[in-house]
């Protein structure tokens, strides 16, 4: 079958298993609004190796999904957007390629899987034709071989009838297969990178958990790295290497997810681990909210910016914007910004 | 788990005399696009005691939403029956039943969309009584405004886009108290709101509901969420009840298969300090039948591993476990 054959035929199959994939250096993306400019991603800095899956967490504006179109180039300096510092991928510098470049890119390099799975979709298009097109444009399919792809595509992401779906339009199915249907255009080119961001956030638990076992099955087998952006610390912590927590465009603690939970340095991780239910626990136990609400972007606080709704707040917190440094705890992977870090058995 | 975290008074929670809201053998049916029916509620059965906050679990499809709406006549059921302090809402339509359904309220999913977006917080509040032709006072709304943990100063003269989703829930929980309501029903109030929100929210519910005495339908398919707010809690699947499980023996008690694999599908389950020990329940198949044409007996049966003969020809009736929990299941262990 010849679907099957461009399968494996995919450009680079001789891929290392390891390596660097993808360094984000010191970016910052500064959004030019009418009352002022925003400052989405201030200053993040991280690293991705083929193959790895890096988990960023963070609350509604925090900047994980503008730092998530930075990545990928959708973000680039013109009129509204100033963007600087370094997004090297696979060894070139993202901000520096030309509409055409970053168009033969996406959705075949990276995919993307957005939040709503409604907007990532053209409502006057049918499904078949938003799988057919990636899979013409960037395999140089047939129109049937590329149905045919398309069909299977949706049997993999566990889309029943796919033949039938493929003559659907977006709004005849209920928002799961759509954002199914989303990934399946994602995963389309086998690309070395994906980024979802809050892939299964409108999805079923049961789904939800096929989902995410799914990519995991897929990462193995294509070695795809995979930037698993969510404000559910769980779906995070479950699958990936890395958890990056994020806060008012920084990112205020990253190590793996084993040690994030035994043991937060920064408070807004600690106190995002209190809010969140558990199973475990009984019933009407008075969950810890944070109180007040995250910074205004335009006017950022001076120092720390979690430092207003911070319990351990000092002086030198409002004056001094931390900067990450290595625990001496848990090693050097563990990276926090806080001045008066909690849980450690030296403080 | 020993009874003594259980906050209620009440051992077995939700059996106590008073009920508020008694629902029998709801149906709720749609015609499908193309002939056919949708079965959205099969013969549901339940009651809301006074006080209670009932947890109904379950994932899309499952007819969770749909009861919660049958229940406000929203439309209104094919058949069976909902009477709120023993009167009867269905088979009235219009102003009577308008006027015998008023001490209920509901609250959506997305409140930035069930809020008028023209309209500014001060009326938003205000709104429901002067629809019922009362005089509203300024310092009502403030009141209400201060109890839902907004500033009124600072949202007064506020619309829906200048606000946050977890500022909008706020809105609507205040305009769903402005009625004064008994029965407060919520449907996925949290789910579209960041974690720390979702706490506030949470705490808000439960602050709320013992300050102005009401009982609650929380609608939800995140199981800890439900878990946390609910006192009983009704887990559905395609139409049909599967179990009535006291809220603290959810995670550690639940018999029916299909409990169980929510519980096994939890993200919380593969965290690196879950104490939590979910069973395998070892369902493979993961197609939900379509509620057009639900499986016969158990509708669960095409993905139980338990799943026999009986069960494709019986549906499974509710069976007592320990006192206020219940299971629909040939096979579960009471």
């Amino acid at each position: 079958m010849t679907s099957n054959q461009t399968l494996e035929t995919v450009p680079d199959s001789g891929r290392p298993d390891r390596g660097q994939l993808l360094a984000v250096e010191d970016v910052r993306t500064t959004i030019h609004t009418a009352r002022g400019d925003l400052k989405a991603v201030d200053g993040v800095s991280f690293t991705l190796d083929r193959g790895e899956t890096i988990g960023i967490v963070g609350e509604s504006g925090s900047g994980k999904s503008v730092l998530g179109r930075t990545i990928m180039g959708l973000h680039t300096t013109g009129p509204t957007t100033t963007i600087s510092g370094r997004v090297m991928f696979d060894g070139r510098d993202v901000q520096s390629l030309g509409v055409k470049e970053l168009r033969s890119l996406w959705g075949a390099r990276i995919g993307m899987v957005f939040q709503d799975p409604m907007t990532a979709l053209n409502p006057v298009k049918k499904i078949g034709t938003h799988l057919t097109e990636t899979l013409r444009k960037h395999q140089g399919l047939g129109r049937q071989p590329a149905r045919e792809r398309a069909a299977e595509l949706l049997d993999l992401v566990g889309i029943p009838d796919p033949r039938r779906r493929l003559d659907q339009y977006p709004h005849e199915m209920s928002g799961g297969m759509r954002q199914r249907v989303v990934i399946a255009m994602a995963l389309a080119n086998e690309p070395a990178l994906l980024i979802a961001d809050e892939p299964t956030t409108a999805l079923d638990v049961t789904v939800q958990r096929q989902i995410l076992d799914l990519l995991g099955t897929l990462q193995d087998e294509l070695g795809m790295a995979i930037i698993l952006i969510s404000h559910n610390l769980g779906v995070v912590a479950g699958r990936a290497d890395r958890v990056a927590v994020m806060y008012a465009g920084r990112i205020v603690e990253t190590t793996d997810a084993r040690s994030l939970f035994a043991g937060a340095h920064h408070p807004y991780s600690e106190a995002l681990l209190r809010a969140i239910p558990r199973l475990q626990e009984p019933p009407h136990v008075r969950l810890a909210a944070i109180d007040g609400a995250p910074p205004n972007m335009i006017t950022p606080p001076i120092g720390c910016r979690f430092a207003p709704r911070c319990a351990y707040a000092q002086d030198d917190c409002r004056q001094v914007l931390p900067e990450l440094r290595p625990s001496s705890e848990s090693g050097p992977r563990h990276l926090f910004a806080c001045h008066h870090p909690v849980n450690r058995g030296d403080a | 788990m020993s009874e003594t975290l259980v906050t209620q008074p009440s051992a077995v929670p939700g059996d106590g005399d008073g009920r508020v809201l008694e629902v029998s053998d709801l149906v709720v049916e749609f015609p499908a696009k193309g002939g056919g029916t949708v079965h959205a509620v099969s013969g549901v059965s339940f009651h809301l005691a006074e006080g209670e906050t009932l947890g109904i679990l379950g994932e899309s499809g499952c007819g969770k939403s749909s009861a919660g709406r049958a229940i406000m006549q929203l439309p209104r059921p094919t058949s069976g029956s909902v009477q709120l302090n023993g009167v009867e809402l269905v088979g009235h339509s219009g102003r009577s039943l308008r006027s015998k359904r008023a001490r209920m309220q509901m609250i959506f999913q997305d409140p930035v969309s069930s809020l008028n977006p023209r309209r500014k917080v001060k009326d938003l509040v205000a709104e429901g009584a002067r629809i019922w032709g009362r005089k509203v006072s300024e310092e009502r709304v403030r009141e209400l405004l201060l109890a839902v943990g907004l500033d009124p100063e600072a949202v007064w003269e506020r619309r829906p886009h200048e606000l946050s989703g977890g500022q909008c829930q706020r809105v609507c929980i205040a305009r769903a108290l402005m009625l004064d309501p008994q029965v407060l029903i919520c449907d996925e109030p949290v789910s579209s709101l960041d974690v720390s929100v979702q706490a506030q929210i949470l705490n808000l519910l439960e602050d709320t509901k013992q300050r102005y005495r009401l009982s609650m339908i929380f609608i939800a398919h995140d199981l800890a969420v439900v878990k946390n707010i609910s006192d009983r809690i009704m887990v559905m699947y395609l139409g049909r009840v599967c179990e009535v499980i006291p809220a603290d023996r959810l995670a550690e008690h639940a018999l029916h298969p299909y409990t169980k694999l929510l519980l096994e599908s939890v993200p919380e389950a593969h965290l690196p300090d879950a104490e939590l020990d979910v069973e395998d329940v070892g369902v493979t198949n993961p197609e939900l039948p379509s509620p057009l044409d639900p499986p016969s007996g158990c509708r669960f049966r095409t993905r139980c591993p338990l799943a026999t003969e009986i069960c494709a020809s019986e549906a499974p009736p509710l069976r007592e476990s320990v006192r206020g929990h219940l299971v629909a299941c040939h096979h579960a262990e009471v």
